[in-house]
């Protein structure tokens, strides 16, 4: 039997190496258009809402906001994408194995052998988890590789975007104590706070800083010294007012340039102030720039859960913005993938079984994609949405972005099951079949 | 002991032709000649011994064990070519023969790669091309190294010699009958009546899936059947055509010589006393081929 099994994986090895180089290119390339989606989800989301739009959307997510978090987006673009290509890969692989040895005629050969028809069947069988298992693994690798690319790297102005941004100043509003408690304020960190809130102004603005004629050369000459401490800014600013007035086009008198300086000087006084001193006034200086305060406890789960939970922002923020993604959901779901190719994989020898000298690969792939649309359409539509409960595809858990995503037995149990039916009744049938060479 | 024993088997196959409650079998260490058109059921029988196909009734034993549900184990002693060779086309000939070979027990393995080496070199066969680039003669003696590489007990041969060349063609059978020496059981189908005759010690009639002589009679018969040609100076009438021993009677006349050729089953100095001395001009009785048995089963 392992002479067998050898030969089979020996022979396959170019359909598997093609489908596996074929999967990995779909996820990885897939999840290079996550930060675009998620970073303009205010702008897509409206369109996605739209009647027509939600129910195709229902068909692929749980829910719109799942497409935010870098699991969600996998599970959505390359989980419906790998899904469909894998099981189309598993049953066409599979009922090639027994239909091909009698269409090739080779079957006289191998049945001529001191084999039983059982360890004929196993072998190649066997190989053809063997094979599955190595799918498995390596699209765990290519999602892994492909969210730590885009999700693992994106700064958090990406994962915080869209309904999160919006849900997070409103509790902040909402809520009476602030936020200042949870982050550390003091005279040295404050320069990087201004530099951050300035940078995050600039970003994007500078078509606008350019038709106004500000200078940026000079404003980056100057900037390493606000970082450093800001007070000395503006003492250097009073003392070299020539600095200033190449900055800003226009003739400016040195009453108006000082009156300025002061003006801005007394404004970051008082920003200052209310940063050090903290208080519900610190939650307009932490909208401003989010980020830079949530990186400070993004590495920390107790202050994270302490911050979410004081705002009751809830699980998925969280997991959104500071989990980014959990592996082990990345594993669970690309292990439902691998049950769905070892189910497909059955049924491929069962058909192929039972297909006698008709090609079984029509019948195979027809079952795979009948049963992928039954899935999708019946998400898409409300009313009808349990028949798609036949499907295996709908067994596959795809609510991978929430933090309480575990496995079902069940789903997984009915996997098992059904795998061992159908792989039990194609070797039944085969042991009794009559070989037509 | 029975080496195949087929007993009573019947498989139909719905519209195609099966075999119909056939019965035969080889002695240990026979040669057997299994002998019928295309189409007869000679392939058929064969792949019910080898279980590629199960019978609808009948008993199937080699060395007496049950070939049906014993099936691996018996064919662990059994080698097989078939008639129509379709192996991998991807693989090597090396790799086929190779993989052919684990599928035996392992002790056979090294001495089977020595015999593989010898056969390949006897064929004059290149193991180390492509299975798909073969030539129809070159895939049959792939298929006859294969069937021989593992020195199995029995060897089953389908049509063996189609398609090979008359100098390969000697060169098998010189093998086959170092096999035979050697103890082997073969079992040899061929529709070529010739090379029956010259490897096997006995031979099976097979004619629209029923078995029409298994043997004795054939074997009988060839003893007694005679070929004869006699040439008179006078016409004879209906003299040889109401002898009842006398088939495939064909006449030609020469003016003054008449030639009678016929088959003559019966007893010869019978048939000679009969005869008028006065007008015989010559006489020639020879043994009957298989090939003038096999027009007499057939025609």
């Amino acid at each position: 039997m392992i002479n067998l099994f050898l030969k089979e994986l020996r022979l396959n090895r170019n359909s598997f190496l093609f489908c596996l180089i074929g999967l990995s290119a779909v996820i990885i390339l897939a999840m290079f258009f996550y930060p675009v989606i998620s970073s303009n989800m205010d702008m897509i989301k409206p369109f996605l809402e739209s009647p027509m739009m939600n129910n195709l959307i229902n068909a692929m997510v749980p829910d719109i906001a799942n497409l935010q978090s870098p699991l969600g987006f996998f599970a959505t673009y390359s989980g419906v994408f790998s899904l469909m290509l894998g099981s189309i890969f598993a049953i066409g692989m599979s009922s090639k194995m027994l239909y091909m040895e009698e269409k090739e005629k080779t079957a006289e050969f191998l049945l001529a052998k001191p084999v039983k028809r059982t360890e004929i069947f196993f072998g190649k069988y066997l190989s053809v988890i063997v094979l599955l298992s190595a799918i498995f693994l390596g699209v765990c690798a290519a999602s892994l590789i492909g969210i730590e690319m885009v999700g693992g790297q994106a700064p958090l102005s990406v994962l915080l975007s869209g309904s999160n941004r919006s849900a997070l100043s409103e509790r902040v509003s909402e809520n009476e104590t602030g936020v200042s408690r949870f982050f550390e304020r003091n005279e040295d960190n404050f320069g990087q706070f201004v530099m951050s809130v300035l940078s995050a102004q600039m970003e994007g603005n500078e078509e606008r800083i350019k038709s106004i004629g500000i200078d940026m050369e000079r404003v980056s000459e100057l900037l390493p010294m606000l970082e450093e401490n800001p007070d000395n800014l503006f003492d250097y600013l009073r003392n070299n007012l020539d600095a200033v007035s190449g900055i800003v086009p226009g003739n400016f008198t040195e009453g108006e340039l000082v009156e300025a300086i002061e003006e801005r000087e007394a404004e970051f006084r008082r920003m200052k102030k209310v940063y050090l001193n903290g208080g519900k006034e610190f939650d307009e200086l932490f909208l401003a720039d989010p980020e830079y305060f949530l990186s400070q406890i993004k590495d920390s789960p107790e202050l994270r859960a302490e911050f979410t939970e004081a705002l009751s922002l809830g699980g998925k923020f969280e997991a959104d913005v500071f989990i980014k993604y959990r592996p082990e959901s990345l594993i669970l779901y690309n292990f439902y993938f691998y049950l769905l190719t070892v189910l497909f994989a059955s049924v491929g020898f069962f058909i192929s079984a039972v297909s006698g000298k008709f090609s079984p690969f029509g019948i195979s792939i027809g079952v795979v994609i009948v049963l992928y649309l039954l899935d999708t359409f019946t998400k898409a539509l409300s009313g009808i949405r349990a028949i798609g409960m036949a499907s295996p595809f709908r067994w596959v858990d795809n609510n991978v972005a929430s933090l309480s995503y575990s496995p079902d037995y069940l789903n997984i149990f009915l996997f098992l099951v059904l795998s061992g039916i159908f792989t039990g009744a194609a070797c039944l049938v085969y042991r009794k079949k009559d070989i037509l060479v | 002991m029975k080496s195949i024993y087929v007993e009573n088997v019947t498989k139909n196959y719905g519209n195609k032709r099966g075999v119909d409650g056939i019965t035969l079998h080889a002695e240990k260490g026979e040669t057997v000649g299994f002998i019928g058109p295309n189409g007869a059921g000679k392939s058929t029988t064969i792949h019910l011994i080898l279980n590629l196909i199960f019978p609808d009734s009948g008993k199937i034993t080699i060395n007496g064990i049950d070939a049906i549900s014993k099936g691996s184990l018996v064919r662990k002693i059994i080698g097989y070519a078939p008639s129509e060779v379709n192996y991998y086309g991807s693989m090597k000939v090396s790799e086929l023969l190779d993989y052919s070979l684990k599928f035996y027990d392992k002790k056979k393995l090294v001495p089977g790669r020595g015999k593989i080496l010898r056969y390949c070199g006897a064929l004059d066969l290149d193991c180390s091309r492509r299975i798909g680039d073969l030539s129809l003669g070159n895939k049959k003696k792939l298929a006859l190294v294969q069937s021989l590489a593992h020195d199995p007990e029995i060897l089953i041969l389908d049509e063996p010699t189609n398609g090979l060349d008359p100098l390969v063609k000697k060169t098998l059978f010189e093998l086959l009958h170092e096999e035979s020496e050697r103890g082997k059981t073969i079992f040899f189908s061929s529709h070529s009546m010739v090379d029956v005759q010259e490897l096997c010690e006995r031979v099976v009639f097979i004619k629209e899936g029923k078995i029409i002589d298994e043997g004795a009679r054939s074997f009988a018969l060839r003893k007694k059947m005679k070929n004869v040609t006699v040439k008179l100076s006078r016409e004879m009438g209906d003299f040889f055509e109401e002898n009842k021993h006398v088939s495939n009677l064909k006449k030609n006349g020469h003016g003054k010589v008449y030639e009678y050729v016929f088959l003559y089953t019966g007893e010869i100095g019978e048939l000679v006393r009969s005869m008028d001395f006065n007008y015989l001009e010559d006489i020639n009785i020879e043994e009957a081929s298989l090939e003038e048995i096999f027009m007499h089963h057939y025609k």
